[in-house]
């Protein structure tokens, strides 16, 4: 076996996809493939994306999808690690560590001052240096009966003799399901009735990235505090209206036509409704303050998945970010519940970098589902 | 000889419009390039220089005859009408051992296959023509119409016949053979979808009437879902634009997720059992939130039907409402008369029209996905209105097996081009009432989005169609 470790030129994409798609029994195309690695976010790094190579076969890859993020000291590149695949025949080579050794060597080069991402291959990332700060979390909105066998759907066995326990799993999910949603939208519908309707909140569609983005992820930061995703008009365009897997809705909240907040969902698979982001900053000269933005963009999002047939709605939330709490405060309101069910956070800053800064810990960060790879908007 | 010329250059001015929208330049360059003419069969045997003659006065019986499927470049093809070799001197050009073409040692080439009038009698409406038997809404019955009871509704003939014209165009200009790959000339699949806004409030006494005798038949058939009924009458009591009006905004919500639009066709004008159900503050309610990039339409009402006092009175309605005016539809109920309400849909302004379905099952009623110019064999004119023909729609993709159905036809569609038309009405979308419908327009729209098909608007269509006939 002699693998060599490079970087991935254009020319690579067509078999680094067709390493994807056997791994996971997907179709994802080429075009899905470019705006995913291709994101030209970055205009030093056209491809930061590494393959291992035997003979010519693509067998491992990992890619680095540059993303700004942002604090109170200004904006700084990071990467989100994503495409961790060795092919089964190559495992236990040290391929991994082989294709991160050069994946740091980018960040270096290009002054990425963390890399980070989410996955269940824990052992793998604590390896290269990496740590765990925390596992993913989620809210969660019963819509439907059939939500909770949606949420826990891991694929049915065909054995015979696990049939009629399958049975009876599907039996209670459904009475699980059907408690949770009947909870959930008692509570929504008298949280609704009993909150101001807020008129001055104007919502509106937003159809393409505001121009406003990049003063309001400013102002979010600068209220807030913490760090999280830059999210100015050239990375709303290509995460969210780009999306060539699902580009999520997005309604903005215009106070006094000052735009204060916005919230992108969208509906995947499955039928599950997704809160992919959510931004909103205190409007000024105003009584309204940021919670009854909060509360009118969610529920209004929850109530335009529930018509889209949503069977439950998902949203992430797991840091100690003031906002996010408030967010996870305004939520339980509507209906949402906390589940802690997800995967580890993993985040590497301590490799060798040319100009490093400070970054704010994890649990100071505010996620949002914007934080995923977007096949689920 | 002159009537015959014309409806020749009808027919390829309808090649053109598809091949136009449906290949790129190469493939509309290579088809203007070709010598290809339409003459009489007999005499092709008189021609002189090698050229693709169509013989164009062979007429087909009702029935279609010969049907054969033949695979080529895995992908799978239709003929049917067969014509027989002119003489034993011409070669034939076989897939499996079954003539396609024909040669002749000039380097004449003529279709096995009479595609000329197998394309006449599908864009003239040969089988309205030769039966005035109809259902109680006036449609032509499936069971009537013998090339649906022939299983040819289930493919796109056309479409395929412009795929292999091109392939044979393509080899003879490059010498590569009859059927060489051209799948690099195919555009992705185009899509036109729409909504007929029939119901918009869910608490009509029609449809809480309906929800009783489906409750009523649900017994006597062993539905007992069906019995929730008074649940949902109670509902839409309180909430009657949930399931209804709501959907059209979420669909309008789930379509932007996939980056297309789509056409409303709004009902209005007079009430009934099979009219409009709500009323015009509901219509209007609707219309103060429809986003710029989708399209109004017409959706004709039931007493429409060559009545021209009610049709401009609802069309009037409607334009009264939106402040501009409206030139696309669609017949409620398909009911629809393409022997003579062409005609109708010129005088009043209409230039686009969906209307050429078929109630009972989804499929390719004139043998095409795509756009063209209908034949009025009456009086031997074309009409001006473009027509998209409905192939699919949400009545007859309730089950695993219909889906399954529309997507290989879909993957087979986006391997030869087409336009599609997908219709799903706001209460099949997302109905408590109707949970085998749950996320099937999701699906539909998945199955698009994964050939890379591309919405369209109608005037996009209407332009390249004038554009591509010379009109």
């Amino acid at each position: 076996m002699s693998v060599i470790v490079r970087l991935a030129t254009k020319a690579d994409s067509k078999d680094c996809n067709a390493l994807h798609n056997k791994a996971y029994g997907v179709a994802r195309n080429l075009d899905q493939w470019n705006w995913t690695f291709q994101n030209r976010l970055f205009p030093d790094l056209e491809l930061p994306f590494i393959v291992a190579e035997d003979d010519g076969k693509i067998v491992g890859t990992q890619a680095l999808i540059p993303i700004q993020m942002i604090d109170n000291d200004g904006v700084y590149w990071s990467a989100k690690s994503e495409e961790t695949l060795v092919d089964i025949n190559y495992r236990g080579h040290g391929l991994f560590e082989k294709m991160y050794e050069k994946a740091f060597e980018v960040a270096k080069k290009s002054n990425v001052q963390s890399i980070w991402g989410f996955t269940p291959a824990r052992k793998a990332f604590l390896r290269v240096g990496f740590e765990i700060p925390m596992d993913t979390s989620q809210l969660f909105k019963p819509l439907r009966a059939k939500c909770v066998a949606v949420l826990l759907s891991n694929g049915n066995s065909n054995s015979e003799s696990v049939r009629l326990k399958d049975f009876f799993k599907k039996i209670l999910f459904f009475l699980v399901g059907a408690m949770a949603s009947t909870y959930s939208n008692i509570r929504q519908f008298f949280t609704i009735i009993l909150k101001p309707r807020l008129e001055i909140v104007e919502l509106k569609h937003l159809s393409s990235a505001p121009e406003q983005a990049k003063k309001l992820c400013f102002d979010f930061i600068a209220h807030w505090g913490g760090a999280t995703i830059y999210r100015d008009q050239k990375y709303l365009k290509w995460r969210i209206f780009d999306n060539p897997f699902n580009k999520a809705n997005m309604i903005g909240a215009y106070v006094n036509g000052e735009l204060v907040g916005y919230c992108a969902f969208s509906i995947g698979e499955d039928e599950m409704g997704y809160i992919v982001d959510i931004i909103v900053v205190e409007p000024t000269n105003s009584d309204i303050n940021s919670r009854n933005i909060i509360h009118k963009l969610l529920s209004t999002a929850s109530s335009r998945m529930s018509d889209m047939g949503a069977c439950g709605i998902r949203g992430w939330n797991m840091t100690n970010h003031k906002f996010d709490k408030l967010i996870a405060d305004e939520a339980k309101k509507l209906g949402y519940v906390s589940i802690d069910r997800g995967t580890a956070v993993v985040l590497h800053k301590s490799y060798e970098t040319n100009d490093l800064r400070n970054t704010i810990e994890f649990e100071n960060w505010s996620v949002s589902r914007i934080f995923t790879e977007g096949r689920n908007g | 000889m002159i009537e015959i010329n014309q409806i020749s250059q009808y027919v390829k001015e309808q090649i053109r419009v598809h091949i136009g929208i449906c290949y790129k330049k190469d493939a509309l360059d290579c088809f203007d390039q070709a010598s290809l003419i339409f003459v009489p069969f007999n005499d092709i045997e008189s021609l002189t220089s090698p050229c693709i003659a169509i013989p164009n006065d062979i007429k087909n019986q009702s029935e279609p005859n010969d049907i054969t499927r033949l695979n080529i470049n895995d992908t799978n093809y239709t003929f049917y009408n067969k014509i027989e070799r002119p003489s034993n001197s011409w070669e034939e050009i076989c897939i499996d051992g079954v003539a396609v073409w024909y040669r002749n040692n000039i380097g004449v080439i003529m279709p096995a296959w009479n595609h000329f009038h197998n394309i006449v009698d599908l864009f003239s409406f040969r089988a309205e023509r030769d039966t005035k038997l109809r259902d109680k809404h006036q449609r032509l019955n499936f069971k009537d119409n013998p090339f649906l009871i022939a299983g040819l509704g289930e493919v796109p003939v056309f479409n395929e016949f412009i795929n292999i014209l091109l392939a044979c165009l393509s080899g003879k200009k490059s010498g590569i053979g009859f059927f060489p790959d051209i799948s690099e000339w195919v555009r992705p699949l185009k899509i036109v979808l729409s909504h007929d806004c029939d119901v918009l409030l869910g608490n009509d006494k029609y449809s809480q009437i309906g929800r009783v005798w489906r409750g009523i038949i649900g017994i006597l058939k062993g539905n007992f879902y069906n019995l929730t009924f008074p649940l949902w009458m109670l509902y839409n009591f309180f909430n009657p634009r949930k399931f209804y009006m709501n959907n059209v905004y979420a669909m309008i919500d789930m379509e932007r997720q996939f980056g297309f639009t789509s056409i409303l066709y709004i009902l209005n004008g007079v009430g009934g059992r099979y009219g409009f159900r709500n009323n015009l503050s509901a219509v209007k309610e609707l219309l103060e939130n429809i986003p710029e990039n989708w399209e109004i339409g017409l959706h004709y009402n039931y007493d429409t039907l060559l009545d021209d006092v009610s049709f401009l009175r609802q069309k009037n309605e409607l334009q009264a409402i939106i402040g501009q005016e409206v030139f696309l539809g669609r017949a409620h109920y398909l009911k629809f008369d393409p022997l003579k309400s062409y005609y109708q849909l010129e005088t009043h302004g209409i230039r686009f029209d969906e209307s050429l379905g078929m109630p009972h099952i989804n499929g390719f009623k004139v043998g095409m996905a795509g756009v063209f110019y209908p034949f009025l064999n009456q009086d031997k004119k074309v009409s001006s209105v473009l027509t998209l023909p409905l192939q699919f729609w949400d009545s007859h993709l309730n089950s695993e097996a219909k889906i399954a159905n529309f997507e290989k036809s879909i993957e087979h569609l986006s391997k030869i081009g087409g336009v599609v038309s997908v219709l799903f009405h706001p209460g099949k979308f997302y109905n408590i009432e109707d949970p085998k419908m749950d996320g099937v327009y999701y699906r539909v729209l998945k199955t698009l989005q994964r050939v890379q098909a591309k919405s369209v608007s109608p005037n996009y269509l209407i332009q390249q169609a004038s554009y591509l006939s010379g009109k």
